[in-house]
């Protein structure tokens, strides 16, 4: 039973260490920080251990896991495996322009950031969304089977190709967004989520 | 004669110790409590590998106390920490329902310990200011303490971030050692 378990163990490590070898995750998701030590299981993306201390100090706070001193269970290693820094950065990052990037050495700068990026999702909505034309968009939609996290009804995803923009915040409706938890979206490994602001 | 007036004294005036282990699962909250204790400050801790150790005065007792690293793998060396411990600090965060059964099996697993078999029990329930936190009561029963036998025990909710409780529960174990 035990040496199952160690088993089990073993192997998600070898995974995890592969996976952390690949191109995108070679680097902290948040502060780019080389060689991740951590895994955000809140949104799947791999971390440096000071981003790590600070996300599991949001509020509401992220879970976070060690690759070498925590156990995983085949469906969180299923879920790290969907996910990844590339995705995350596809999805939580879609609208935020690296150039704006500046030296944040403030730690509440880069927890505010962390927030708005993973919680508020203001960066969300691919950017790349609108340089696509809307059928690439829709195929592209029906591949990662899009839904839309703040509409119960059928995805409203229309790629109309406007320009996602920030001034139309009015769709912007997030009862209890930021828990992770309770949304079941984020527990199925197959979707993706993408707010679309139309104008 | 002159001994027993020198142990009298140290009785009536000197510090008396306590040594505390404070344990839980990870990202409970124990670095950042022991750090609000020791600095009256909140410091971003990150994920504790190894332990910190730290005394804080308090009521004329000076706690040791040890925060030992909480993440699966290495909740094995807790129980290296156990030797001459007379307060256990079990923290959990109250917040996190999924995990509250690991932490409940955590705690039985290690109150089976001869080592602490006189060790005083408190649990922080930490991290009260969340939304959908646990309260000091539904956590009793979800960590099962009212099935604890032969052992004095209390449960404190507390919020680091804030010092609610904290002090509270340093009262209890301090009540606890004059007793002994």
């Amino acid at each position: 039973m035990a040496s199952a378990r160690k088993k089990q163990d073993e192997k998600h490590l070898k995974i995890l260490r592969e996976l952390v070898s690949l191109q995108g995750n070679k680097q902290c998701f948040d502060c780019h920080q080389r060689g991740p030590t951590y895994v955000n299981m809140t949104i799947g993306s791999f971390v440096c251990t000071s981003c790590s201390g600070m996300l599991r100090g949001l509020t509401p706070p992220h879970r976070v896991k060690s690759i070498s001193m925590a156990s995983f269970t085949p469906e969180e290693i299923e879920l790290i495996k969907s996910r990844g820094n590339e995705f995350c950065k596809r999805v939580w990052l879609g609208l935020y322009d690296p150039s704006h990037e500046q030296e944040a050495k403030d730690e509440q700068q880069i927890k505010d950031f962390m927030t708005s990026s993973s919680t508020d999702n203001i960066h969300i909505a691919s950017s790349d969304f609108s340089k696509m034309s809307s059928s690439t968009a829709a195929t592209w939609l029906r591949d990662f089977g899009a839904k839309d996290p703040f509409s119960s009804s059928s995805p409203s995803l229309v790629a109309t190709g406007n320009t996602p923009n920030a001034s139309s915040s009015s769709s912007l409706q997030q009862p209890s967004f930021a828990n992770f938890d309770n949304n079941p979206i984020f527990t199925s490994p197959n979707t993706i989520w993408i707010h679309l602001k139309l104008e | 004669m002159g001994l027993t007036l020198s142990s009298a004294f140290t009785r009536l005036f000197g510090k008396k110790q306590m040594r505390i282990l404070m344990v839980g699962l990870d990202a409970a909250g124990k670095t950042t409590i022991l750090y609000k204790l020791k600095l009256g400050e909140i410091v971003t801790t990150i994920p504790t590998i190894g332990f910190n150790v730290e005394t804080v005065e308090y009521k004329n007792i000076s706690f040791t106390v040890w925060d030992v690293g909480g993440q699966h793998r290495i909740r094995s060396l807790w129980r290296h920490y156990f030797q001459n411990t007379q307060g256990l600090i079990f923290v959990v965060d109250s917040s996190d329902r999924e995990r509250i059964g690991e932490a409940e099996e955590e705690l039985n697993n290690m109150l089976t310990a001869e080592e602490l078999a006189d060790a005083v029990l408190l649990v922080f329930a930490n991290k009260q200011d969340l939304p959908n936190a646990m309260n000091a009561s539904e956590l009793t029963d979800k960590l099962g303490l009212n099935n604890i036998k032969n052992r004095r025990w209390y449960i404190q909710a507390a919020c680091a971030t804030e010092a609610h409780g904290l002090y509270e529960g340093l009262d209890w174990l301090s009540n606890e050692l004059s007793k002994k």
